[in-house]
């Protein structure tokens, strides 16, 4: 097993623990159903989908058995959806978070979306035409000529996401932009460990602290869509 | 400087573990401020972690670096790693022991036996320094592991598991602490320590890292909701009882009241035993303890009352010196009340202590916050032209208007007025978000609309200036959009602006309403400079104009599914011939029956206008 297929697997192994925990410890969170919370959640599962995918993209890699080709092929697919979807979901939460309004949401999510459709359209034509990537005969992934597209719709959302963690509160948002930026260092250490679960997973585990300890009481008060629901 | 081969992943699994513990460090300072004990354990532990995760990249990092200086560096950090590594197993076991046995005082002295080997590695790590009797670094700068290297970590595993046994012994007996969550920090450990061992990858820091923020996680939701003295539930479980009355997600239907005297602890034993299987019991104040159930049978809270009863006849009969004394009402829910006002009740029921009066004193001001926007929606509607029809004595036009807020007060307005004998202005306008902010933006936008206007200002310059003035402090980022029209009434030559509104409709005489298509310019509020483009048009007798919010095609029923401006059109045609209040009433109806009960979410506004001509 080559270093970037036993480190990717690591990292893809603690982002499920880490899911596993917040999954199993905000049980409570759930209930309650807010806007909020199923959006939250919506990312974690979608987290979950990502790493489960890339952890199977990397143990099947340079396998030779039969269907591997595809199924490594449908796994990234799985995987670059995923990456950008989740930046999505993060960008509605984020806004809902600072807003409150879900009218503004409801006009929002639809526009939003367009980035990530279109990803989805050239992820389906990449299946015919490998413009964004490729797997060869030995299993392995190859970068097809416009692989680069992935990553905009995911950078567009997580652009959008930082600006309104900055509003939430100054300290999430720095917190946030650190979490990029290691994310970038990583890469310059080795370009062979995908780390890209475990650094949603931060981004999870960091809105989730901050949230664990907003104060409770003052919540029913502060919250703009409590006040509405009572009154 | 290169990392080499196999490092890059330990490297990979410390800089994570660094970044993990920062956050932890930094977002969980409010559970670090509160003073208990095993808090301040759990933070201990948590800066060795971080101390652990730098010393550990450098050693990885600097594998197979064959600098000189790297020998030295190496080793000094391996050390400090090693011997960190103990103080992470001692706090963690200081950390059990505290949840258990509770303030240092009455910690058992096995406890300091715990110590011992510990501090016989201590001793020999400092001798390790000189010797290289538990590791040594060759040549090449790789690790090289003693035999008491392995017997360190080995006692380091025995140690760990051995506290997962404890906990689970206790877990059974009392409800200090929970297996449940020690149990991922145990595995997360054991899972990391086993890579480290059989593969070429040290991941261990990562296992420990991950195992405390699921610890953190599960701490967190536990301090949110349990009280520390009593391990009932506390006010902030009343808090999220009221979200989930709000929500509609709570069918609570009766509460048992409990004011208790005397000593507390056998208050909070008699308590959890006599109802742990029947609900939460919830610590609202120092002696009063409130359970909220679903059932509505008065006889199966009297019996819950009699097991309280019992409990404490008990613990009177064998502790004669240590009398606690327990009153029980109970608390069904009207017909009348809703969750929300049920939990209220419950909660103002008797007197209530000192502490609780925040609780009540909010509710008292979400009160008075209710009474308040009654009163500002009734001054909200008071300033939109209300009388209809408007000018009696007008017969070249016939217009009506109506606005629906979804909450008390709204941010949609129109507005119609003379400017003078011969022209007509019309405005509808949409201000951004909803409630008092949206509404007070609303009243000076509309205000200042007017005034442009009435001091003989075209549409355009009028949304020009009035833009600027909007612009130039909109701390708050609010923005309205508009769609503004003067008509010559002798004519019907009318110009007519729009920034950023909903596009306008218009049925010609005899003909069939079709939407007006054209570029908008950008709203008010966005940008100071903006300038907003003028189109003239003519009306003819028999000509109408219905202009709306986005209430209308974005009303939404229980499908989410929009009523869409296509039905809109069609809902038009059918009353193409009607006059303007028959024409909106229609039109409010159609988008009524369309929602089928599912809640407003945005003000509804709608002004339509036929031109008759002279």
């Amino acid at each position: 097993m080559s270093i970037g297929t036993a480190g990717s697997l690591i990292m893809d192994t603690a982002s499920l623990f880490f899911m596993t925990g917040i999954l199993n410890y905000t049980e409570l969170y759930r209930k309650r159903g807010r806007l909020d919370d199923r959006l939250y959640f919506s990312m974690v599962i979608v987290n979950i989908i990502m790493t489960l995918a890339d952890a199977l993209a990397y143990f099947l890699e340079r396998r030779q058995m039969s269907l591997v080709r595809e199924t490594i092929m449908a796994s990234n697919m799985v995987f670059f959806a995923s990456f950008a979807y989740f930046g999505y979901l993060l960008m509605l939460y984020l806004d809902y978070r600072v807003y409150r309004d879900k009218g503004r949401l409801r006009k929002l999510r639809i526009p939003a979306f367009i980035p990530f459709l279109l990803l989805f359209v050239l992820l389906l034509i990449n299946l015919k035409t490998g413009w964004l990537y490729t797997i060869a005969d030995d299993a392995t992934y190859q970068i097809g000529p416009l692989n680069n597209l992935i990553f905009v719709p995911a950078a567009m959302y997580f652009a959008a996401a930082e600006m309104l963690s900055f509003k939430i509160n100054f300290r999430l948002g720095a917190l946030g932009a650190l979490i990029v930026i290691s994310r970038i260092f990583w890469g310059f250490i080795s370009r062979d460990i995908s780390s890209t679960s475990l650094t949603y997973t931060l981004f999870l585990v960091c809105i989730h602290l901050h949230a664990m300890n907003a104060p409770m009481i003052e919540g029913m008060t502060r919250e703009k869509e409590t006040v509405e629901g009572t009154i | 400087m290169t990392i080499i081969g196999e490092s890059i992943v330990s490297c990979y699994a410390d800089m994570t573990s660094f970044l993990v513990m920062l956050l932890l460090l930094i977002l969980a300072e409010r559970l670090h401020k509160r003073q208990n004990e095993s808090m301040k354990i759990l933070f201990h532990l948590s800066q060795c972690i971080t101390l652990v995760c730098v010393f550990s990249f450098i050693c990885h990092a600097a594998y197979k670096q064959t600098a000189p200086a790297w020998h030295t560096i190496v080793f000094i950090c391996q050390t400090l790693r090693i011997y960190l590594c103990f103080w992470i197993l001692i706090n963690w076991i200081a950390y059990v022991v505290s949840k258990l046995f509770g303030p240092e005082k009455r910690r058992p002295r096995v406890f300091l036996l715990v110590f011992a080997p510990f501090m016989i590695y201590t001793v020999l790590l400092a001798v390790n320094l000189f010797t290289g009797i538990v590791f040594t670094y060759n040549a090449d700068n790789q690790f090289e592991a003693g035999v008491l290297y392995t017997i360190m970590v080995v006692t380091e595993l025995i140690y760990f598991i051995g506290t997962a046994v404890i906990c689970r012994y206790y877990d059974r007996k009392s409800s200090k602490i929970r297996f449940l969550n020690i149990t991922p920090v145990i595995i997360s450990v054991v899972l990391a320590y086993s890579v480290s061992l059989f593969t070429p990858y040290q991941i261990d820091v990562l296992g420990f890292v991950t195992g405390v923020t699921l610890l953190y996680f599960s701490m967190a939701s536990e301090f949110r909701f349990v009280d520390e003295e009593s391990g009932l539930y506390n006010r902030g479980y009343l808090a999220y009882l009221f979200d989930l009355a709000m929500a509609g997600k709570n069918n609570l239907r009766s509460a048992l009241i409990i004011d208790a005297e005397g000593s507390l602890p056998p208050v909070f034993k008699i308590l959890e035993e006599a109802l742990y299987s029947s609900g939460d019991v919830i610590r609202a104040d120092k002696w009063r303890f409130l359970l909220f159930s679903r059932t509505d049978s008065i006889a199966t809270l009297q019996y819950l009352a009699s097991l309280v009863s019992e409990g404490v006849e008990r613990h009177n009969a064998e502790h004669p010196e240590d009398q606690v004394r327990i009153t029980v009402h109970s608390r069904m829910q009207t017909t009348e009340e809703n969750s929300f006002e049920f939990l209220r009740g419950v909660m103002n029921d008797r007197e209530t202590g000192n502490e609780m009066r925040d609780i009540v004193s909010m509710i008292s001001e979400l009160d008075r916050l209710d009474e308040e926007l009654k009163l500002a929606a009734d001054i909200q509607l008071s300033i939109l032209p209300m009388v209809f029809p408007p000018f009696p004595e007008r017969t070249e036009f016939d217009l009506y208007a109506s606005m629906t807020p979804a909450k008390e007060v709204g941010g949609d307005f129109y507005d119609f007025f003379l400017i003078d004998s011969d022209h007509l202005a019309l405005v509808i306008a949409d201000v951004s978000g909803k409630g008092i902010p949206a509404a007070l933006f609303m009243m000076v936008s509309k205000t200042m609309i007017k005034n442009q206007l009435m001091s003989g200002c075209d549409p355009s310059t009028a949304l020009e200036r009035v833009n600027a003035q909007l612009s130039e402090r909109n701390s708050s980022m609010m923005f309205v959009t508009v769609w503004l029209a003067v008509i010559e009434i002798s004519t019907g030559r009318g110009r007519a602006c729009n920034a950023g509104h909903e596009n306008p409709m218009f049925c010609p005489a005899g003909g069939e309403f079709e939407v007006l298509k054209y570029k908008h310019n950008v709203a008010l509020g966005i940008s100071k400079k903006a300038k907003y483009t003028m189109r003239e048009f003519e009306l003819h007798p028999g000509d109408c104009i219905f202009v709306y919010t986005d209430g209308a095609p974005e009303a939404t029923n229980n499908d989410t599914e929009m009523f869409g401006e296509k039905r809109l059109v069609s809902t038009l045609g059918r009353n193409r011939d009607a006059q303007p209040k028959e024409i909106i009433l229609h039109v409010a109806d159609a988008v009524r029956e369309f929602a089928d009960g599912a809640p407003q979410f945005d003000d509804l506004t709608m002004l339509c206008v036929k031109y008759f001509g002279k």
